[in-house]
């Protein structure tokens, strides 16, 4: 059930009517909400709810085990356990066919073929989310700076539709202790809640999904057929599509966690603003930032060692970042990439004092949103022998720009353009929708929602980040 | 806010938005599956639509399409039938085809003599159909970046086929993308979302498999192979890859048999069975298959159902290894159009 379709307006606004009849946050509403939860996942893939109900009553158990024992050794096994678990699971539906070929083709090679169970797995749609937040559970429930929680609690926190799918990833310290508010009738953050679901439609159906079938799509898919001006408005434009489409979806799953009372992080922070890879990273998907940050990084040894270590650790970071997303080459050179950048920015800053001009600034976040760029032919291509021949014609493709229509244009200097507006303009005209009477409201978001639907194109893609 | 005042806006947002987009809503419930969910949402939706009728709701919308050159289900205007170039007024290939096809009839172009494919006079594919097609076309054009004597046009559209035409009109779009680029052979891979109830020329629903359905489904496969034919053009009318989920599968070979046998009646019309290729040795679904130098290699997409590049490419060689096998002109003989992944 896409957060777009005309299934999750009915579904969600049935479930937010439903969710006002019984005390908010109460055990009523949580059966509730983790009720619809599971309907809401079972629209995927209904075989895949026991994955989820599985990783939830492990992850539970292994947190209340760990705060029980009284030794340091149990603790640390039982942390090992759940986050071993959790990890294979991850690993076997994201990689099990890629090494399994990978092992055939090394065996045949060698002389040694043996017919190997070669199964395609489907992979369960965001079980990467919901690992990483059941892993951050414990870990924190380890280092005590988490109490277990309820059982009811950890189940609602886990599946919780908004974020079930493709995060934001939540901690638990920030989602749990908003369940145990008592509230009799909450107050809703309402207008800014509609105006975050209205924008994330808009920049998820209008500018990612005509940006990927007028331009993205056709030049990614067949590179050589198409001039340097095309592959150059390719690229900026998938840099504009997954902005959109991910923060696009962000938008509408905080929009709707903030309508039923829950406050998620922000996971975006006008990301093609940032003056530099750091900077990047603190703007973009903060959430998984903060997790790579707090449960690789930071454990790996973090910035603690020698500037030699901490090089490995941010290549090691985001090498792994990468893979991640896929056991693809070109998801290890887009983490390569980020890494590298990382290290040599760290290395050319070291004692250097910082030079605020305008110019400066600029110059940075023209470089910066480049390097970003490049690393997204990688991250797009279908393989890294795509995204050369992309880079090749770059330089050589010549030839007309057919596809490169003022449509495009504005589409990709709108979803750049939009990154400078500064936060209290946006914040502003949130309020001032916040303040127009109900009924004015309803009217603004019934015009928005037709022109989304007049501008987007026909049928609208999943999200990018569904199958990560 | 409070929740009464929330639910006001998002009735009034919804509604108001409901009755705004309601001829679009309608369009979109009837071009959906026939079934109960399609009755529901009509009955539904067909006084929203008098309503903003009569309250002109549906103006500002309506505009909007108007100013946007965008028919009501959200895409470009599809073409007038009548300003679509009669078949017989289409210029055929000046070559005429050179393609040796299985048999030869009223419909078959002149025999012609041999022609060396170059690149000032390539052999001109047009490669399309629905989202099964998608890494066909896109493969294919790459093969042809490095072939100048292999000129395409490609065009596939998700969600369609031919049991919508209300929906998606095939024989429309496809006479208009055949009018330029003057292909020679017409590539096409559809039937993916077509294990659906067809109207029938009755007016009668036909149920998915019952033999009223095979016959309106050949019924459409081969007027569309008559249409390409008309112009002049072979057809290669690809069939569907064998499927993951084996019901699935089974309802895909309904639809591959009822075309392959309207194509197997008509000369000029190829019937490339692509189940083997994306088979393993006893015929069963195999995503990893070995490729030309014998490395294990996906050949599919995680659904099951529609190919991985790689998978494309192996389709677009066979498609091009069926037009050579056809072809009585040896300077037609392709070279190697593999491509280093």
């Amino acid at each position: 059930m896409l957060f777009t379709t005309v299934d999750f307006a009915v579904f969600f606004t049935t479930v937010l009517a439903l969710s006002w009849l019984v005390p908010a946050f109460g055990t009523r509403w949580k059966l509730l909400v983790l009720l619809s939860s599971y309907v809401f996942y079972a629209w995927w893939d209904w075989r895949f709810c026991g994955l989820l109900a599985a990783s939830t009553a492990l992850n539970q158990a292994a947190a209340e085990a760990i705060a029980r024992s009284r030794t340091a050794a149990t603790r640390r096994t039982l942390l090992v356990l759940a986050i071993a678990a959790g990890l294979a699971t991850l690993g076997f539906f994201k990689y099990a066919g890629f090494f399994a070929s990978s092992l055939a083709n090394a065996l045949g090679h060698l002389g040694l073929g043996a017919p190997l169970p070669l199964l395609q797995v489907v992979l369960p749609v965001g079980i990467s989310f919901f690992t990483f937040q059941a892993i951050s559970y414990v870990v924190d429930v380890y280092r005590g700076t988490t109490e277990p929680a309820s059982r009811l609690d950890f189940a609602v926190y886990l599946a919780f539709f908004p974020h079930v799918v493709a995060g934001p990833i939540v901690r638990a310290r920030e989602f749990i202790p908003q369940l145990r508010r008592s509230a009799a009738e909450p107050r809703l953050d309402g207008g800014r809640a509609i105006s975050l679901i209205l924008g994330g439609l808009f920049k998820k159906v209008v500018l990612a999904g005509f940006l990927s079938t007028a331009v993205v799509d056709p030049v990614f898919g067949a590179p050589g057929a198409h001039s340097r001006v095309e592959v150059l408005a390719a690229v900026y434009g998938y840099a504009v599509q997954i902005w959109a489409d991910f923060s696009g979806y962000t938008d509408i799953a905080i929009g709707c966690a903030l309508l039923l009372g829950i406050r998620f992080p922000a996971n975006f922070d006008a990301p093609y603003a940032a003056t530099s890879l750091q900077d990047f990273w603190r703007r973009w998907h903060m959430t998984l930032s903060r997790w790579l940050r707090d449960y690789l990084y930071i454990p790996l040894g973090g910035s603690r060692g020698s500037s030699l270590l901490t090089a490995r650790n941010l290549m090691l970071t985001m090498l792994l970042g990468g893979l991640w997303h896929g056991a693809a080459w070109t998801f290890v050179v887009w983490g390569g990439i980020h890494g590298g950048f990382l290290v040599a920015e760290r290395r050319l800053r070291r004692g250097r004092p910082r030079v605020e001009t305008g110019v400066n600034r600029a110059l940075a976040r023209l470089l910066t949103f480049h390097v970003v760029c490049l690393a997204w032919i990688f991250f797009r291509a279908d393989s890294v022998a795509t995204a050369f021949s992309l880079l090749g014609r770059l330089v050589t493709g010549g030839g007309p720009a057919s596809l490169v229509t003022v449509p495009v244009v504005l589409a990709i200097a709108a979803g750049i353009g939009v990154q400078y507006v500064p936060a209290g303009t946006v914040a502003r005209l949130t309020a001032r929708f916040a303040q127009l009477r109900p009924a004015f409201q309803g009217g603004v978001a019934a015009a928005a929602l037709v022109g989304i639907g007049v501008l987007g194109p026909q049928g609208v893609a999943p999200f990018i980040y569904y199958r990560f | 806010m409070r929740p009464r005042q929330l639910l006001l806006v998002i009735v009034i947002a919804l509604g108001l938005a409901a009755l705004m987009d309601a001829r679009s809503l309608e369009r979109s419930a009837q071009t959906s599956p026939f079934g109960l969910r399609r009755s529901v949402e009509l009955t539904v939706l067909r006084p929203l639509v008098t309503v903003s009728d009569h309250l002109a709701l549906d103006r500002p919308r309506m505009a909007l399409d108007a100013l946007l050159h965008r028919s009501d289900d959200g895409g470009p205007a599809p073409p007038e039938p009548a300003s679509l170039p009669p078949p017989q007024q289409v210029r055929v290939a000046s070559s005429g085809l050179r393609l040796r096809l299985p048999a030869t009839g009223e419909a078959s172009p002149p025999p012609a003599a041999p022609r060396v494919r170059t690149a000032a006079d390539p052999l001109r594919l047009w490669v399309g159909g629905d989202s099964v097609a998608g890494f066909l076309c896109y493969e294919m054009e790459a093969i042809a970046e490095h072939d100048p004597a292999l000129a395409v046009r490609t065009h596939f559209q998700i969600s369609t086929g031919l049991s919508r035409p209300d929906y998606y009109d095939w024989p429309a779009h496809l006479a208009q993308d055949t009018a330029t680029g003057n292909p020679e052979v017409v590539v096409l891979l559809v039937g993916a979302n077509d294990d659906q109830p067809l109207e029938t020329p009755g007016g009668g629903v036909a149920d998915f498999a019952t033999p009223e359905w095979v016959t309106e489904y050949g019924r459409r496969a081969g007027a569309l192979m008559d249409q390409v034919r008309r112009e002049g053009r072979t057809v290669v009318w690809v069939g569907l890859p064998v499927m993951r989920a084996h019901d699935f599968g089974a309802r895909m070979d309904v639809i591959d048999n009822a075309a392959r046998r309207q194509a197997a009646r008509r000369p000029g019309v190829l019937f490339l069975d692509s189940r083997p290729l994306f088979s393993d040795a006893g015929g069963a679904y195999a995503a990893y298959l070995p490729d030309d130098s014998g490395a294990l290699t996906l050949m599919r997409a995680p659904d099951g159902v529609h190919l991985s590049p790689q998978g494309g490419t192996r389709l677009a060689e066979a498609v091009l290894r069926l037009i050579r096998d056809h072809s009585a002109d040896p300077a037609l003989a392709l070279p190697r159009t593999g491509r280093a992944r």
